[in-house]
């Protein structure tokens, strides 16, 4: 049941420290002073934090350039301040996968670190997946063809997840996907079909 | 049906609504977001049981950010929370209904009991407010186990429940059972614990709500599988407001499985509160509060007896159970084991009689209501255990002893309340038998017995009364609402259709399937037809989706609006043809007078409808827009085998579910892939509860033990195997699309089937009783008390 990407400190794999986070406050929205992307600026509505810290990194391909609380979680920021909701958050411990993103091509859980640490970091979330003209990537597509989803709301995160293991497994077998997959909860599926999506995607990638 | 129903009807149509989940543009609550919005937080009650002798909101009034605390006091003219099904005892009382206040009213009845709202302009400033909030708590003793709660002197947790009491309850005949056990060759008894289980959609449960002084009306949000009933609900029964007033929006709802059904105390004090403080307010569940506060499922208490003769037919059955409602009556809680558990009770089989009797308690636990399946999982487990253990004590193979004694004669009246309109029991039987190689299956034992390992077989042959339900019915039996559904056709001016449903998907994939039944019968393409559901403001009044209904109720009001829609299709065409009206028949999309080749397109026929310039506006009103509500005549009954292999390591005690395999009888499928997806959920589901899910609350404190994702086991990709799933057709004899429904099968067959097959394993160590979950260490622990 070990899991080399996900489950085990996503933030640690990525080469950064998870701090200690306390744990009743893992979803505040927190407050954040000013925002700017190449293509909106937004003022802040909230003093500053004695605890701000400046941030600039990548998220889908645009420059972004942030000052937020240092408190501020990875996933509060993209949802919040960025309004890529198509990360979600589904628990308060790690363990869901729900808000599974791309850090420098790695899968990470972004609830399970602070924005602060993804500074100078290229982010890919599942609206940054598809091409620009709407095609899906071909991970996408498999997730359709097979049903591999069915609510949607652990969608994102697996598909980001399962981009991640064809990265590292090309050519992983059913026991490999389900183990690799291990971090990330579905509720409706059963799994099966994203196991057969991933196997599909797997192969449409190879070409 | 017309030739086109066959080009997408049994078709696997791949899912419209995938895209926008696919690239993260599906909407869900908690994404929505309002000018100017707050944040909600409720401080919850730390403990099982207390009485609350003050709460001081002086210095969270005062807090940074804050714009308003509530407290039950505060709740002037807020009624509590209602039950929607009154049950009536056996004593002819009704049941203990005690009040289940929006925010604790002097005491509160289990962890995470609401006892106070904060809203803020952040969630951390109203988190940092909620703790400085001084509750002054006088703890009581309190009692979690629902068997516990009824002994003398257990806590009381309700002054109106005396002895933590609910109700008794009982159905069938006493005299008859008594009567046949006494003269039967064999009886065979059983003691069950259906373990608790908590829900745990992926998307928390979350709400918005918002107040327009502009028309003194409101809106909400929120993460729920039936947004008229809510706001029925919640207008006329608690806040006391015209249901015009409100309208709720459930957008894209991240999986319910019975859990947002209920009307829950969360959402209800938003919106009363964003007319207070007169901002939007949000809230959104954190994980650990979805575990605390949802409804809970199943935890039940069970002996049960099966009388036989010396042929292994069954004679009768006796079922008592000690079902737990959690601290408060939540809306259908008190139907879950009663009307949807003991009517099942004849399972497949020729039974004459069936006697239960119910008794319900209130514990200081979270609310217990419907979880997937509700009610049917429960009494197929108790049946199918019962079943396995009789051919177990009478040496018959498990098969056989089924087929014994499955009925056969369509319709079938069992001795518990239903009757049963068509089905296949042996087909279903023979086909799972097939499928999962019953044949082969004492080779694999042995080849596991090589390596040490224990193999086991179990079967399940279930039955689910669904498409709920004959309003009738369900009206003599303490239901406080109709269960119909309503549909609404929209012809659009060129030919294009807008279907608005009260069906609601969460998961479901209602706008392809929907959409299938729709264009299939117009003859229009798929693309052409969009389902709309989940608003008050846009759908007609509909009750919702549960209990596997939405294409048997849902899909047959949709199909009755569409025979309007033809209907008057036909009169226009009559006229635009020059023909009678008895001559125009409809297929393929085309209105055509018979026997001839002259004929109007539908898109024609909707033009004219919309720009009635040669039209028969004397007899015929513009437009072509219909709506039908359908009200069932008999509940569906779904059915099925599924037959589990389970591979037990003796060393460590550690279960593996080396195959699986389910052929179901849904009636007509019109998409079977969605089809096949819910029986993968489901039986995940119900995998999930036999091998690794149970709820522990800890007795002496009431604390919830299990409040995380490192304490509850969920299952995981790599705890499953991949499933074979199969069907066979018998179509449902009173619904025009012939569809039983699918959505809970796999939740009620499974747990059965596997702990069939897990003792079946564990039989020949001398291991008699495991209950759910069988979990490494308890099987470990019995393998090792049966060796001593
Ligand atoms: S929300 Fe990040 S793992 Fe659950
Ligand atoms: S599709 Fe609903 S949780 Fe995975």
């Amino acid at each position: 049941m070990l899991h080399d990407g996900l489950a085990a400190g996503a933030a640690t794999s990525a080469g950064v420290a998870t701090g200690a986070l306390p744990s009743h406050r893992s979803r505040s929205i927190l407050p954040i002073r000013n925002v700017q992307s190449s293509s909106t600026a937004v003022t802040g509505r909230f003093e500053e934090s004695p605890l701000s810290v400046q941030l600039s990194l990548s998220v889908n391909g645009r420059a972004v350039t942030a000052t937020v609380d240092a408190r501020t979680l990875l996933v509060e920021f993209l949802r919040n301040e960025l309004a890529l909701t198509g990360t979600h958050v589904g628990c308060d411990t790690g363990q869901c996968g729900a808000c599974t993103v791309l850090l420098d091509g790695r899968a990470v859980k972004a609830c399970n670190m602070l924005a602060a640490q993804a500074n100078g970091a290229k982010v890919m979330t599942i609206e940054g997946l598809a091409a620009a003209d709407g095609t899906l990537h071909p991970m996408q597509a498999a997730f359709k063809e097979c049903h591999g989803l069915q609510c949607g709301f652990c969608t994102p995160g697996m598909v980001m997840s399962a981009v991640d293991l064809v990265e590292r497994h090309p050519k992983a077998d059913e026991k490999t996907i389900r183990e690799q997959l291990e971090g990330n909860l579905c509720r409706c599926t059963g799994y099966q079909n994203i196991v057969h999506a991933v196997q599909q995607g797997a192969a449409a990638m190879a070409k | 049906m017309g030739a086109n129903d066959q080009s997408l009807i049994g078709q696997s149509v791949r899912r419209k609504e995938d895209v926008r989940f696919l690239t993260g543009v599906g909407q869900y609550t908690d994404d929505v977001v309002h000018p100017h919005q707050t944040y909600a937080y409720f401080l919850r009650s730390p403990h099982a049981h207390a009485k609350i002798r003050n709460i001081d909101t002086a210095k969270a009034k005062a807090a940074p950010g804050v714009v308003g605390v509530f407290t039950g006091a505060d709740l002037d003219g807020v009624n509590g929370l209602p039950c929607g099904w009154l049950i009536t005892g056996t004593d002819g009382k009704p049941m203990n209904e005690p009040p289940h206040p929006v925010l604790a009213q002097g005491k509160v009845r289990h962890v995470g009991d609401q006892v106070a709202l904060v809203v803020a302009d952040s969630v951390l400033q109203a988190k940092d407010a909620a703790e400085s909030i001084d509750v002054d708590y006088e703890v009581l003793p309190s009692v979690v186990s629902c068997v516990d709660a009824l002994k003398a002197g257990a806590p009381q947790i309700h002054e109106q429940a005396p002895g933590n009491k609910c109700y008794t309850w009982a159905l069938g005949d006493k005299g008859a059972v008594d009567a046949a056990f006494a003269k039967a060759a064999h009886v065979t008894k059983l003691d069950i614990v259906n373990n608790r289980l908590i829900p745990n959609a992926i998307e928390p449960r979350a709400a918005v709500a918002s107040y327009s002084r502009a028309d003194d009306s409101y809106t909400l949000y929120v993460a729920n599988q039936h947004p008229h009933v809510e706001r029925l609900l919640m207008t006329a029964f608690v806040l006391g407001l015209p249901e015009s007033k409100l309208r709720v929006i459930a957008p894209d709802v991240g999986g319910g499985f019975g859990s947002k059904i209920f009307l829950y105390a969360e959402e209800t004090a938003l919106v009363w509160a964003s007319k207070r403080v007169n901002r939007p307010i949000k809230w959104a569940a954190e994980r650990s509060e979805s575990f605390l506060t949802d409804a809970h499922g199943r935890d039940h208490v069970t002996h049960a007896e099966l009388a036989l003769d010396k042929d292994g037919k069954f004679l009768a059955m006796r079922v008592q159970s000690t079902v737990n409602m959690g601290a408060y009556l939540s809306t259908f809680a008190s139907s879950v084991p009663t009307i949807l558990y003991a009517t099942l009770l004849a399972g497949q089989y020729t039974t004459p009689a069936i006697h239960a009797e119910v008794t319900a308690s209130f514990t200081n636990t979270a609310p217990v209501d419907a979880y997937r399946g509700a009610g049917r999982p429960e009494a197929t487990f108790v049946v199918e255990r019962l079943v396995h253990q009789a051919g177990v004590d009478m040496k018959m193979a498990q098969d056989e002893i089924r087929r014994r004694n499955f009925i056969r004669t369509f319709p079938y009246a069992t001795p518990v309340a239903l009757t049963y309109d068509t089905g296949n029991y042996d087909a279903t039987l023979d086909e799972a038998m097939k499928m999962a190689d019953v044949a082969g299956f004492a080779a694999r034992k042995a080849e596991a017995a090589k390596r040490g390992k224990l193999r086991g077989l179990g079967y399940s042959t279930y039955i689910e009364a669904c498409g709920l339900a004959p309003s009738n019915v369900a009206g003599a039996l303490g239901a406080r609402a109709g269960l119909y559904e309503a549909g609404q056709v929209r012809v659009n001016p060129t030919g294009s259709v807008t279907v608005f449903t009260g069906s609601h998907s969460h998961g479901q994939g209602h706008e392809t399937t929907f959409a299938q039944v729709v264009a299939g019968r117009l003859g229009i393409d798929i693309g052409n037809v969009e389902v709309i559901h989940g608003d008050t403001g846009r759908i007609p009044f509909g009750m919702g989706t549960y209990g596997s209904r939405s294409l048997a109720v849902g899909g047959t009001a949709i199909v009755k609006a569409l025979d309007k829609v033809i209907a008057k299709g036909k009169k226009i065409a009559a006229h635009l043809l020059e023909a009678a009206e008895a001559d125009i028949e409809f297929a393929d999309g085309k209105f055509t007078v018979a026997g001839t080749d002259r004929s109007k397109a539908f898109a024609e026929i909707s033009l004219a409808a919309y720009v009635p310039h040669n039209y028969p506006l004397g007899t015929l009103e513009p437009g072509l827009e219909e709506t039908a509500f359908y009200d069932p005549t008999n509940f569906t009954y779904p059915a099925g085998s599924h037959i589990c292999e389970v591979e037990i390591d003796p060393e460590t005690g550690v279960v593996e579910v080396v195959a699986f395999t389910a052929c179901d009888d849904f009636g007509n499928v019109i998409n079977p892939m969605i089809v096949e997806g819910q029986v993968h959920g489901g039986v995940a589901q119900g995998i999930g509860q036999a091998l690794l899910e149970r709820c522990v609350y800890d007795a002496e404190t009431g604390q919830l033990l299990t409040g995380s994702y490192m304490d509850y086991a969920m299952p995981r990709a790599d705890d499953l195997p991949s499933f074979k799933v199969g069907t066979k057709v018998t179509p449902c004899t009173h619904n025009p699309l012939g569809a039983k429904g699918c959505g809970e099968a796999g939740a009620i067959g499974a747990p059965a089937a596997m702990m069939n097959a897990v003792h079946d394993a564990l039989l020949a160590s001398g291991v008699t009783r495991i209950d759910m979950p069988a979990s490494p260490h308890r099987v470990w622990a019995a393998l090792q008390a049966a060796r001593a």
